[in-house]
């Protein structure tokens, strides 16, 4: 795996913007980078990313049967009382998954290292699945890339077979809302893009935002025209909408999430110590374990994480016990699960972070990030590879 | 290869950020041609989030087929893109594992654009759309453009986008997603208990 200084296509910023990506800066900073890209071999992809990747998804869903049908887990995991029959009913119905993600640390040297599952609210999505892939298109046709250059790439087309297959199994009947935040670029295109793919499967969508959701007289979820809401895409956090006012609609809703409740069992910093618990030792996972103020930490050198965070906020890193840096945040208060200290690879002073995307439960796509700090936060800049090609 | 064989993105795109306000002649019975998303909310006929929808409903309803050559058959040679499925590789299959999977049909024609406008229905102004491909026996020019329908009708636009030849069964072809033009009236419910939480995303 390396780091290649390229020639940004000429004109980028246009050809961002007539696809609909206007953040690739952010505050100012380019966050789309395409001065420089990653390359790596296929087998790199292969045994060090792609198959790690699935049978982590593998593993977390065995793990997640094991928490939806434990009160004493879903406790540990602080996902409140009102919601544990919700959670275990979406189990039960098989209610279908669309999308996650796994960050890992590596550098083609050594396994993959898990950090997090990012298994609710996964963003980068448009820039992995679409403008990435074209952006090799591109650089082969300018000829900045060689010959028979490819990328990990199929992110898209297993989006477009997800919805199918929500059409397929009979389960999606009526029309889907997709719904975001008011006033976020980013997860306006995000959602307009996973739009898309539904669209080009098949399904009816309909727009909305998650702030013009109502409430019928019987307590069921409508939208703005007063429209039932059966199916709702959501770029919106469960730990988000269990606290909110409506959050106490939940559980009588008839309304079916993507993602679905029981991946509220996965999408908690939690799962790691569990996961490591059923699978000590395992190459790609850190050791982790629920932290306890009344008890060392097992290793000298790790990181605290909150049970429900994001975008790299609340972390506080320890070396020798003592800690060494931190980021401010609002979340923390359900407690912390440590984190034996791992920290990105650097490559050329740069910390990337490999997310690799999990569509329909198939390990299809990867995402560069990286960030001068330790912690992958929301600044983090996002690097486009390739796949080099075999060499006879 | 580990990556997707084609994209195309329909919805997205070509929207810049802030658009035209409201449409003018609202209760106007009238059918126009679009050839993008933005064409439509330059147009003003619609707003933005009009145009959204309609162009969502027309692409809803694009004939869905399992293999190029059914397609083909009815669209004409060259019209019809499709993604068929891969399925990611087993260990170290490498390029050899591509596997043509059915899932409901990924064959369809490109879609040119989608006419949307108004019209009489059965319960009074109604507004709908659908979706236009490629006229095998058109063609584009400055007296206007020509498309065909999913059903196979010839739509004639002229320079603006107007559909010229407008017929009766083509607003019943778009008699699914039509819908009255007039909004409900207050349903009694409330709204806003989402949210409060702040951006999401990790």
């Amino acid at each position: 795996m390396r780091r290649i200084p390229v020639e940004p296509r000429p004109g980028w910023r246009r050809i961002a913007e007539d696809n609909g990506f206007f953040f690739h800066h952010v505050d100012g900073d380019v966050y789309w980078d395409e001065s420089a890209c990653y390359a790596l071999t296929l087998e790199e992809i292969e045994t060090g990313l792609e198959d790690p990747a699935q049978e982590l998804a593998d593993m977390c869903l065995d793990l997640a049967a094991d928490i939806v049908n434990s009160e004493e887990l879903l406790d540990r995991l602080r996902i409140p009382p009102f919601l544990w029959d919700m959670v275990r009913d979406s189990w039960r119905r098989n209610e279908p998954s669309l999308y996650g993600r796994f960050d890992f640390a590596f550098d083609g040297h050594g396994p993959a290292k898990l950090y997090e599952y990012n298994a609710d609210t996964p963003t980068a999505l448009y820039e992995a699945a679409f403008f990435q892939w074209l952006w090799l298109e591109d650089c082969l046709k300018l000829g900045v890339l060689p010959e028979g250059a490819d990328q990990f790439n199929s992110i898209h087309e297993r989006m477009r077979e997800c919805f199918a297959s929500f059409l397929d199994s009979g389960n999606l009947k009526g029309r889907m809302h997709f719904a975001s935040m008011k006033d976020t670029e980013e997860d306006r295109a995000t959602v307009e893009y996973i739009m898309d793919c539904a669209a080009q499967a098949g399904v009816d969508g309909k727009r909305i935002y998650m702030e013009d959701i109502g409430v019928d007289g019987q307590g069921l979820f409508i939208d703005p025209d007063g429209e039932a809401v059966h199916w709702l895409f959501k770029l919106y956090p469960w730990e988000y909408m269990w606290r909110d006012d409506f959050g106490r609609f939940l559980p009588g809703s008839d309304t079916t999430f993507v993602e679905p409740a029981w991946k509220m069992a996965l999408s908690n910093k939690g799962m790691l110590p569990l996961l490591y618990e059923r699978h000590p030792g395992h190459p790609n996972l850190l050791p982790a374990w629920f932290h306890d103020v009344a008890k060392a930490p097992p290793v000298n050198d790790y990181v605290l994480k909150p049970l429900l965070s994001r975008e790299g906020a609340n972390i506080f890193v320890f070396k020798d016990h003592r800690q060494v840096f931190a980021t401010d945040g609002v979340y923390g208060d359900e407690g912390y699960i440590g984190q034996a200290l791992c920290p990105p690879p650097f490559v050329d002073g740069q910390g990337p972070v490999c997310g690799v995307w999990i569509v329909g439960g198939k390990s299809c796509g990867l995402g560069i990030r990286e960030d001068k700090s330790p912690i992958t936060g929301n600044l983090s800049r996002f690097i486009p590879h390739f796949i080099e090609g075999n060499k006879e | 290869m580990k990556r997707s064989k084609a994209l195309s993105l329909l919805l997205m795109g070509s929207m810049t950020a802030a658009s035209a306000g409201c449409g003018t002649d609202r209760a106007d019975e009238g059918m126009y041609t679009f050839t993008s998303l933005n064409e439509c909310v330059t147009s003003a006929v619609f707003t933005e989030a009009e145009c959204r929808e309609l162009a969502m409903n027309a692409l809803a309803e694009t004939p869905r087929f399992s293999s190029r050559e059914e397609c083909e058959a009815r669209f004409g040679v060259g019209v019809c893109d499709g993604a068929p499925a891969t399925v990611p590789g087993q260990v170290g299959d490498g390029d050899g594992a591509q596997v043509q999977q059915h899932s409901g049909g990924m064959w369809m024609p490109m879609m040119m654009g989608f006419m949307a406008g108004r019209f009489l229905g059965g319960g009074g102004m109604m507004q709908g759309s659908q979706g236009l491909y490629r006229d095998p026996a058109g063609q584009q020019g400055q007296q206007g453009r020509s498309f065909r329908t999913a059903g196979g009708e010839t739509v004639r636009a002229d320079a603006t986008g107007r559909v010229t030849n407008l017929s009766q069964r083509m607003t019943q072809s778009m008699g699914h997603n039509a819908k009255p033009v007039m909004g409900r009236s207050g349903s009694g419910a409330r709204g806003g208990g989402f949210a409060g939480g702040g951006g999401g995303g990790s």
